[in-house]
């Protein structure tokens, strides 16, 4: 049966990630490595519940992300206690969420503008001197009072290892279903007895809830970190890349992807980030001229295998 | 009324017209190929450097530099079509794959613009006019504001004579009112589009050469700002409709420079808001009469 | 019983609806009729909610439905297909037909399952249930599209345009389609169309629009004997008198 399939390719991918995320540390000694990458799979799958089950593609997600680290920042200078920080950076991001959701009634050129508006706009606010007293404004957070890497570590593998999890859900239930059917007609299937508006904003929250807690990983990595370094459209970029690379609507394309370029992109990129950051943006103009399905396409046409 | 809000309103006027001038591009290439390109701003910060490297190694003023800005440009466009755009106006959903792909054009155009011109801040000489300020209402203004104003009135009203008042600029409206019947009649629709989209480029460089005088100092990474500004005014006016575009460029020009007198430091912040908020209540603009599906 | 009362839905000068007034009973097959502009299909997205009217009422069993997004309507029983057939096309055929019957408002899964297996037996397109809707041909995708809306155990069917471009023998095999789905699945099914022959075949009531709002209703032969509506399709001179 085609759901036990889903089911057993499910199991494996979880235990592979796990094994991955346990051993990899051992065999290459850079836990900064392992824990960025796992930040950005968490932003590729939480962006990928957006765009891959929708087709809304918000440019300015990077706000979610950056919403995150400084509500998990602000936690942690308040002294709220790192549980509640690390909840904060989620909640910041829902309630942004929230607040764009009206955008959602946007298509196309509108959505896609308003949404980089917005990201600009909350920008600015954060990063102004006058609200210093409650976000530092441009000075920067340091959350390096709580630092320490190996609890961070296994957070974010937990947080992971929870929007995977929900991710496979997305793609194996109905509400998934319904949110197929959206995308590829909204008016047939409010006219079906979908709640069309309901549906779209339970995706867009809980994407943008991830994308909060991945930025509160990354901000509790960080230790420091400036409105510039967390609020910047580099990380939309990364979460669309990774994301349409390996094939967005399933749940191995994003971790396919992020895991590939990613890799690539630490390994030589770092030392020389504008050239690869000129390679991804020469990869995104190709991919979807080229490739718009990414590496799903590839793997059933020649694996023969429908990526879950 | 007293005089700060006379002088406010009348540099927002002035401002408003170069908005116009550094939006009309985008617009133009929007309301013919309905494609949207994420990468005008870069346009501006290229077209700037070019300005500035011919003034810094051969002493060419500005104005002088248009001679070779204009043209390479218009070239530069003409290729963007041939090479990328051409590609994506066959694909199913144009306006979607279009933002992607151009996305991806504008990180590029700014990593190799990092790469090649590194990332320090550069200006161009304010004295490259006799006069540099004069007196208006008891505030200095500077002249070449005025001057820049002017260039935009004449690029404004040259651009649309062509689009009026000349056969070329007709078939370029009539692909933009009907580009079924346009088809029919049996126009060449590549050079159509390759010309729009050369033109518009062509119109935005002129732009982005006065760029430091308006927009400030020239870096790498300044277009994605400035492309989201260029939105603004041309949805602020009405998308599609270039003519429109000039009152979108005036009232965001006395938008913004209001801010700024009063409020220094939440412009930008209060400007991006006040755009969401148009977008979300008004997306046709203050002038939009046709009205766009969405 | 459905009602509409005075409903007016106008697109900028033109009225597409003008003061409709008409009842659709419970069960049973009616057609709905008239020339492209009468106002047939702007009727049809008013009753299940993809356009709002300007003024007037719409009433389910004694209860107004105005105010309902069209995803409730359907969970009322209000179901439709497309003129041009709309399915979801990167979902499966049995996806599809599940959808129409996930949605409706039935929460009893083995129901689901089998109102799905039901309809697309009913359809004969059982054997197609594994294919992508995008890459199904004309006909099967307005079965699709059919089974879609049947799937959803609909009190009120409004099936727009049809029989549009199919040839005689098809006709005959669709109004049969047609009359066996009202009995099996006992609802009130509303043709709306202008396949006269395919009307013929119904043997149903008929309602005839023009501009905007019904000017007779009676049998197919009352119809088809009336000079206003000769009128109407043929132009004035075939009007016998």
């Amino acid at each position: 049966m085609k759901f036990n399939r889903n089911l057993k390719s499910f199991l494996i991918l979880l235990a592979v990630l796990i094994v991955f995320y346990a051993a990899g540390p051992q065999f290459y000694s850079n836990g900064a490595f392992f824990e960025t990458l796992a930040v950005f799979m968490i932003l590729s799958l939480s962006f990928n519940l957006i765009y891959g089950f929708t087709g809304y593609l918000p440019f300015g997600y990077a706000a979610f992300f950056a919403i995150g680290a400084y509500g998990f920042g602000i936690g942690i200078i308040r002294n709220f206690g790192l549980v509640q920080s690390i909840l904060m950076g989620g909640l910041f991001s829902l309630a942004l969420g929230l607040i764009f959701s009206p955008m959602l009634k946007l298509r196309g050129a509108y959505f896609a503008i308003a949404n980089l508006a917005a990201f600009e706009g909350v920008y600015y606010i954060i990063s102004n001197q006058s609200l210093a007293s409650i976000t530092r404004g441009p000075y920067g957070i340091s959350t390096s009072s709580v630092y320490n890497f190996q609890q961070t570590y296994w957070v974010s593998i937990g947080v992971l290892i929870f929007v995977v999890i929900l991710t496979y859900l997305f793609r194996i239930s109905n509400f998934g279903l319904a949110l197929k059917a959206i995308r590829d007609d909204p008016l047939v299937a409010s006219l079906s007895g979908i709640n069309v508006g309901l549906y779209r904003s339970i995706a867009w929250l809980t994407s943008a809830l991830f994308a909060g807690f991945s930025g509160a990983m990354f901000g509790w990595f960080l230790s420091f970190f400036y409105p510039e370094s967390v609020f910047s459209i580099n990380y939309s970029l990364f979460a669309i890349v990774f994301t349409i690379f390996g094939g967005a609507g399933t749940l191995i394309g994003p971790i396919l992807g992020t895991g590939f370029l990613y890799t690539i992109y630490y390994s030589v990129g770092l030392f020389y980030p504008l050239y690869f950051t000129l390679i991804f943006g020469v990869l995104v103009i190709l991919l979807i001229l080229f490739l718009p399905e990414g590496l799903k396409k590839i793997i059933s046409k020649y694996l023969k295998w429908e990526m879950l | 009324m007293d005089a700060l809000i006379l002088y406010a309103l009348f540099v927002g006027i002035i401002i408003g017209l170069y908005y116009a001038m550094m939006a009309v591009g985008l617009n133009l290439v929007f309301g013919v190929l309905k494609i949207i390109n994420l990468a005008h701003g870069d346009f501006i910060m290229l077209a700037a450097y070019l300005a500035f490297w011919l003034y810094f190694l051969f002493g060419i003023s500005p104005l002088l530099s248009l001679l070779v800005v204009v043209p390479v440009f218009f070239l530069v466009g003409v290729l963007l079509y041939y090479t990328m755009v051409k590609g994506l106006l066959k694909k199913k959903d144009i306006e979607t794959t279009s933002i992607v792909a151009f996305f991806g054009l504008s990180i590029a155009i700014e990593s190799a613009a990092a790469l090649g011109f590194g990332n320090s801040y550069r200006s161009l000489p304010l004295n490259f006019l006799p006069l540099t300020y004069v007196d208006f209402l008891g505030f200095s203004l500077s002249v070449v504001l005025l001057f820049v104003a002017a260039i935009s009135i004449i690029v404004l009203f040259l651009l649309f004579y062509y689009l009026n008042r000349t056969k070329g600029g007709l078939s370029v409206r009539a692909m933009m009112s009907d580009e079924e019947t346009a088809r029919a009649f049996g126009l060449n629709v590549n050079r159509i589009y390759a010309t729009t989209i050369g033109l518009g480029i062509a119109v935005t460089a002129v732009a982005g050469v006065f760029s430091p005088y308006l927009l400030g100092a020239i870096y790498p990474s300044e277009g994605g700002l400035i492309t989201i500004i260029a939105f603004s005014v041309i949805i602020i006016g009405s998308l599609g409709n270039p003519a429109a575009t000039v009152i979108g460029g005036l009232v965001y020009g006395v938008i913004i420079n209001i801010m700024d007198i009063y409020s220094p430091g939440w412009g930008n912040a209060v400007t991006f808001i006040i755009l969401v908020i148009i977008i979300l209540i008004r997306p046709n603009g203050l002038v939009g009469g046709r009205v766009r599906e969405i | 019983m459905l009602v509409t009362k005075g409903i007016w839905k106008n697109f900028g000068k033109l009225s597409a609806l003008k003061d409709v007034n008409i009842e659709f009973k419970e069960k049973g097959i009616i057609a709905i009729i008239g020339p492209n502009g009468a106002g047939k299909t702007t009727l049809v997205n008013v009753i299940t909610g993809a356009l709002r009217e300007d003024s007037g009422k719409i009433n389910l069993d004694g209860k107004e439905i105005n105010r309902l997004p069209p995803h409730a309507r359907i969970r009322m029983g209000i179901s439709r297909t497309f003129q041009i057939p709309r399915p979801f096309s990167n979902l499966t055929v049995l996806e599809n037909i599940r959808i129409g019957s996930l949605f409706s408002g039935n929460s009893n899964k083995r129901e689901i399952e089998e109102d799905t297996e039901r309809i697309m037996k009913l359809l004969g397109i059982k054997s197609i249930e594994g294919k992508q809707a995008g890459k199904l041909n004309t006909e099967e995708r307005r079965l699709v599209d059919l089974g879609r809306a049947l799937a959803s155990r609909p009190k009120y069917i409004f099936i727009d345009e049809m029989g549009a471009g199919l040839a005689e023998g098809e006709v005959i095999s669709l109004s049969k389609l047609i009359k066996k789905i009202q009995i099996e699945e006992e609802m009130s099914l509303i043709y709306v169309g202008h396949v006269m022959k395919l009307v013929k075949e119904l043997e149903s009531p008929v309602a005839v629009f023009s501009e905007g709002s019904p000017i007779f209703q009676g049998s197919f032969e009352e119809v088809i004997s009336n000079d206003e509506i000769i009128k109407l399709y043929l132009g004035d001179r075939y009007a016998k008198n």
